[in-house]
């Protein structure tokens, strides 16, 4: 149980350092980049409480399925959101060279 | 700190451990009794007869036939197996089958009856007031009762079905004759089987499992007859014995056949055995349900891929011919060939249960089988279902290490918690 609760309490720690990196980073769309942030944190913490869930079960071989399928859609959502969010700052710098 | 930074920090402080929390609640979620999962329909009204398909050969069945006493000896037309070596233990200590495991298999054996598992014969015993017996608001009160008392007395599910002779052993019905009355109900119980055991299936300790489940069902539908006894309805116990197990089971609202001949359940798989109380009470029956097995069975085979003795087959749903006297024709359904299956228990000289234990349906009540139960009932992906249980390594052979990790287990199990 503790487990589940420490992968619950560092989901919402994750989200939370992100939002703030990028307030300070000073992006203008928080809350959009934040939800994005929020589908690839959520699928990864999904396959961490999957590999533990499957060795509680002394399912191995489930285990680290469960970490290569679902982690890798968390790495591509995560590759994702960085790019995403990455090219927005730099339209806001355009913008504001522009201006 | 200045006031809005601690706001902010308690907001995500209460996040963290709501989040935590949530978490953990899934995860410690109890098993549900009744089978309202997900994908489950609920056919309201409805009977066995409206579900499955019999034609003109459907027949009364004698217990005389079924494949355990043909396999015994003194039937005329006997299973050829090697029952003498059944139960044994081999000289030397192999993983799963030596002393240690047969002994705990003969333990967990104790209370399993008699062969005819006829338990505490009590036919009627009022223990009311004035020996009128308990009335009850409706069926539907009744049965409420009931099955709250077979809870109580640890059924892992419970369902009602009204007495019907088809679904009964032809001898027995004049067995029940000589008892005195004639049952109106019958309550049908599914014992779970320890799931970690189980899974060293077909090493010879998996017959522990199976055991400990006859045992806990002696023990159960005896506590069951004995409550509705003592409301003054003649009520009778049975295990195997007396009734159909598998088509009771579905007409009780239990599950679905499958595959492998056996009832399948929506949470438990087929990690079960039946028991079943006959009772004179009038009873309101449950409503038999459907989970999508016949649509998963045909994709799947996974049972019939990985049965050691080839007694399950890859064809569809069909009546059998006749050709096993041990198969009931005039249903339509999967029939395994219990002949080739019991040949193969002999050979082995131990139970077998791959068919079970390599179910995608025999799986640990959690959360990661909750979602993958999820992603089973979406269109489409049940076909798909039967590689990702394989792809994932699900329902494998015991090794040597989960042989050890089951023994860890039994020994740090903790005491089930209301």
């Amino acid at each position: 149980m503790l487990v589940y609760a420490f992968l619950g309490a560092l989901f919402v720690a994750v989200q939370w350092i992100i939002m703030n990196k990028l307030k300070q980073a000073g992006k203008a769309k928080i809350w959009p980049n934040s939800i994005l942030v929020l589908i690839p944190n959520a699928i990864m913490m999904f396959s961490f409480a999957w590999v533990y869930g499957s060795l509680v079960e002394f399912e191995v071989q489930a285990a680290f399925m469960g970490l290569v399928t679902y982690g890798a859609v968390g790495v591509i959502f995560a590759i994702i959101a960085y790019r995403v969010i990455k090219n927005d700052g730099k339209k806001e710098v355009k913008t504001q060279e522009a201006k | 700190m200045n006031r809005r930074d601690f706001l902010k920090k308690s907001a995500v402080a209460t996040g963290a451990v709501v989040g935590g929390v949530a978490l953990t609640g899934a995860a410690a979620q109890p098993m549900k009794l009744d089978p309202q999962s997900i994908g489950t329909k609920v056919h309201k009204g409805k009977d066995i007869y409206d579900l499955m398909e019999f034609n003109d050969e459907f027949a009364p069945f004698r217990e005389h036939d079924i494949i355990f006493n043909r396999s015994y000896g003194g039937h005329e037309d006997p299973v050829p197996m090697a029952m003498a070596s059944w139960g044994e233990p081999k000289e030397h200590d192999d993983l799963g089958s030596g002393i240690l495991d047969y002994a705990l298999f003969d333990g967990a054996g104790i209370n399993w009856g008699d062969t005819k598992q006829h338990y505490f014969l009590r036919p009627g015993k009022p223990n009311t007031v004035d020996g009128k017996p308990k009335k009850f608001k409706s069926p539907s009160d009744a049965s409420y009762h009931v099955k709250a008392a077979a809870k109580f007395y640890k059924a892992s599910a419970v369902g009602i079905c009204k007495y019907d002779e088809n679904f009964m052993f032809t001898e027995n019905i004049e067995e029940f004759n000589e008892l005195g009355f004639k049952p109106k109900s019958v309550i049908v119980m599914l014992i779970q089987m320890n799931h970690e055991v189980l899974r060293l299936y077909p090493r010879p300790i998996g017959m522990a499992g199976a055991a400990l489940g006859y045992s806990n069902m002696a023990e159960v539908s005896s506590k069951l007859a004995e409550f509705l006894s003592c409301l003054g309805y003649s009520s009778h116990a049975g295990g195997n014995h007396w009734g159909i197990s598998v088509p009771l089971g579905i007409a009780a609202g239990l599950g679905e056949g499958s595959r492998m001949g056996t009832l399948l359940h929506p949470e438990l798989g087929s990690g079960f055995r039946i028991a079943k109380v006959f009772t004179e009470m009038e009873l309101a029956p449950s409503d038999p349900i459907t989970f999508g097995v016949e649509a998963f069975c045909n994709n799947c085979k996974k049972c019939a891929d990985n049965c050691p003795g080839d007694a399950i087959g890859f064809e569809p749903k069909g009546f059998a011919d006749g050709s096993n006297r041990s198969t009931r024709k005039g249903i339509k359904k999967w029939a395994t060939d219990s002949e080739k299956c019991y040949v193969y228990w002999g050979e082995g000289g131990c139970d077998c249960g791959r068919c079970i234990t390599s179910c995608p349906y025999f799986k640990y009540d959690n959360w990661v089988h909750r979602f993958a139960k999820l992603a089973v009932v979406t269109p489409g992906v049940q076909n798909v279902a039967r590689y990702v249980d394989d792809l994932f390594g699900y329902g494998k052979l015991p090794t040597d290490d989960l042989y050890h990790e089951v023994w860890d287990r039994l020994y740090e199990m903790q005491p089930e918690k209301i």
